[in-house]
């Protein structure tokens, strides 16, 4: 903990992004620390969504600047910001739906397989490469192992969401970007979801998570960032952000006290 | 490992591959003495178009199957290649195997120079730029005569010789196509298992998410569409010597469309399922060879129920599209 405690990994400043004549985000500035658990919550149409795709690339800000190790990585097409280390889940399920969920994670290893690799990894009988070794672990990790083999289309809505994250995972990347991973989940499911993200955080990943569901998020996260019609309204700990009353009366309204 | 439960939800892989594996290997083995039992030119020819065609249909299935890029300028490749080579054969000497190259060479280039230009168009845009090539393609060899002597076409490209043996018989043209289509499905399958073949299919399920797995999105869809391209290309090179005069009608969309249908028909995404289709559409060729001007009326037909029928072509997997925003 003690390498960034100054200087944090990912950093937005300034960012604002337009769409027509909509402000989907307003000069949102926020620091992320590395290996640290950060809560993006608020309301519907906040900038939640908008956030993430600015920093994975997918769209570039209207103006400001996103820097990932004292690195700007503002223009950088998407598949070059997953490359530098930043990988993300999506908010709807998209999965490759012809694809089996092994394979889900070895298109995730895409920019880790090189060289040599790369053609040995296409003969058959594969098992033992490094790359099948490396994907059965992380399935096996989030509890998919069993179901290396079935077409993604064929699992379960939870274990769908599960699928998500091995995939991003499997990029290897040092942030996380979480997009509703709870989303449609039971509370137990949830729960399972969330000893996953601590035990990635153990292991020394940053993630940014986005959810609407307070009581699962607030026990997770180190500090929390509240944005509501594309401005950054409040940051703090989960404690502080609860009594915060921008928060209370963009967030919850006037039903106080319901996380 | 409960084998049952796993082919009730859908594991396909270990299934396909042992039926796969045996199935293939016994194909082979009967082509391989196909010649010597069958000592009829006419059937004989047709195998050899057959042969052929499945490798056009092959490399349009990497293409279109696995990424997704629908193209209606498969044959114009081909004619890229089969220009190529009668053009290097009959002008300027050169031998056969460097005709091969060269005929894989320039239809790669060509493929290559569309997708960079084209790919950012993305979808139907893609599609009809296809077309556009197509046409230009034909307009070009029609016009420029001093390089493809027009509407005449290429005359009397000389026999292939390769290293001092000299292929004349048809039984000999039949084993030099069914080397090249060993040669492609072999090398597409191994293609096709790779991280290349990954990214191309993760392409062709979600491009997006594909990009942010780290997948270089317009590069892979480029290089995919040169590779089918230079298969092609290889084809053409084939036709040129094996019908030794080569016209720009060999070429058009109709002949697109005809190996369109053959993975359609054989299953979009199935390598194998290409050889299904190229046969059926190759045999109702011939059959219909009396009605040839009703040809076209066939393949629309087909084209009408397959999508309705069988999704999936006779031996594919029905691909699965979702909405995804």
């Amino acid at each position: 903990m003690p390498i960034s405690a100054s200087r944090p990994l990912l950093v937005c400043h300034q960012i604002s992004k337009r769409f027509g004549g909509v402000n989907a985000l307003r000069s949102v500035d926020i620091s992320f620390d590395a290996r640290a658990i950060t809560g993006i919550i608020g309301p519907n149409g906040s900038g939640k969504t908008t956030l993430f795709n600015v920093i994975s690339g997918i769209y570039p800000p209207t103006s400001g600047k996103v820097v990932f190790e004292d690195e700007e990585i503002t223009q950088l097409p998407p598949h070059r910001v997953t490359i530098k280390g930043i990988a993300r889940t999506f908010q709807n399920i998209r999965l490759f739906w012809n694809l089996t969920v092994i394979d889900h994670v070895l298109v995730g290893m895409h920019p880790r397989i090189k060289g040599m690799e790369s053609v040995l990894d296409a003969l058959p009988g594969r098992s033992t490469r490094t790359t099948e070794r490396v994907s059965e672990g992380l399935l096996k990790f989030v509890g998919l192992y069993e179901k290396k083999n079935l077409l993604a289309r064929n699992l379960p809505y939870g274990e769908q969401r599960k699928l998500e994250v091995a995939r991003a995972l499997a990029t290897n990347p040092q942030v996380l970007l979480l997009d509703e991973p709870a989303a449609g989940m039971s509370l137990k499911e949830a729960r399972e979801l969330m000893d996953l993200f601590l035990k990635l955080k153990e292991s020394g990943k940053t993630l940014l998570v986005i959810d609407h569901n307070m009581k699962v998020i607030m026990n997770l996260v180190d500090k929390v960032v509240v944005l509501s019609s594309g401005e950054k309204i409040a940051e703090g700990t989960a404690g502080e952000i609860q009594k915060n009353e921008a928060v209370i009366k963009a967030y919850l309204g006037e039903e106080t006290g319901q996380a | 490992m409960g084998v049952n439960t796993e082919l009730a939800l859908g594991d396909r892989r270990r299934v396909t591959f042992l039926g796969r594996g045996s199935i293939l290997a016994a194909l082979l083995v009967i082509s391989l003495f196909v010649p010597l039992l069958l000592n009829d030119e006419y059937y004989l020819r047709i195998l050899v178009m057959i042969l052929i065609y499945s490798i056009l249909a092959l490399a349009l299935n990497l293409a279109t199957g696995f990424t997704g890029l629908l193209s209606f300028c498969q044959a114009s490749f081909a004619g890229v290649g089969a220009y190529t080579t009668a053009i290097l054969l009959m002008r300027h000497g050169a031998s056969y195997p460097s005709t091969v190259l060269a005929s894989i060479v320039a239809a790669f280039i060509f493929g290559v120079a569309m997708g960079i230009f084209t790919i950012r168009a993305g979808g139907l845009y893609f599609s009809v730029i296809t077309i556009g090539f197509a046409e230009i393609f034909r307009i070009i060899t029609l016009n420029w005569t001093s390089l493809t002597e027009g509407a005449t076409g290429m005359v009397g490209i000389p026999l292939p010789v390769i290293f001092s043996l000299r292929i004349k018989s048809m039984a000999e043209f039949y084993y030099l196509a069914l080397f090249y289509v060993v040669f492609s499905y072999v090398s597409l399958w191994l293609l096709v298992r790779s991280k290349f073949g990954r990214a191309i299919q993760a392409i062709r399920d979600d491009a997006l998410v594909g990009q942010t797995m780290g997948i270089n999105v317009k590069l892979y869809s480029t290089l995919s569409f040169a590779i089918g391209a230079a298969y092609a290309g290889l084809a053409g090179n084939f036709l040129a010597v094996f019908l030794t005069t080569i016209s720009p009608t060999n070429f058009t969309v109709d002949e697109s469309m005809l190996i369109l249908t053959m993975i359609v028909v054989g299953g979009l995404g199935s390598l194998e399922g290409s050889f299904v289709g190229a046969a059926i559409l190759m045999i109702a060729t011939e059959l219909f060879r009396p009605l040839y001007a009703y040809r076209v009326m066939l393949i629309g037909f087909i084209m009408l129920i397959m999508p309705i029928w069988r999704r999936g072509g006779l031996i594919g997997v029905h691909l699965e599209r979702r909405g995804t925003s």
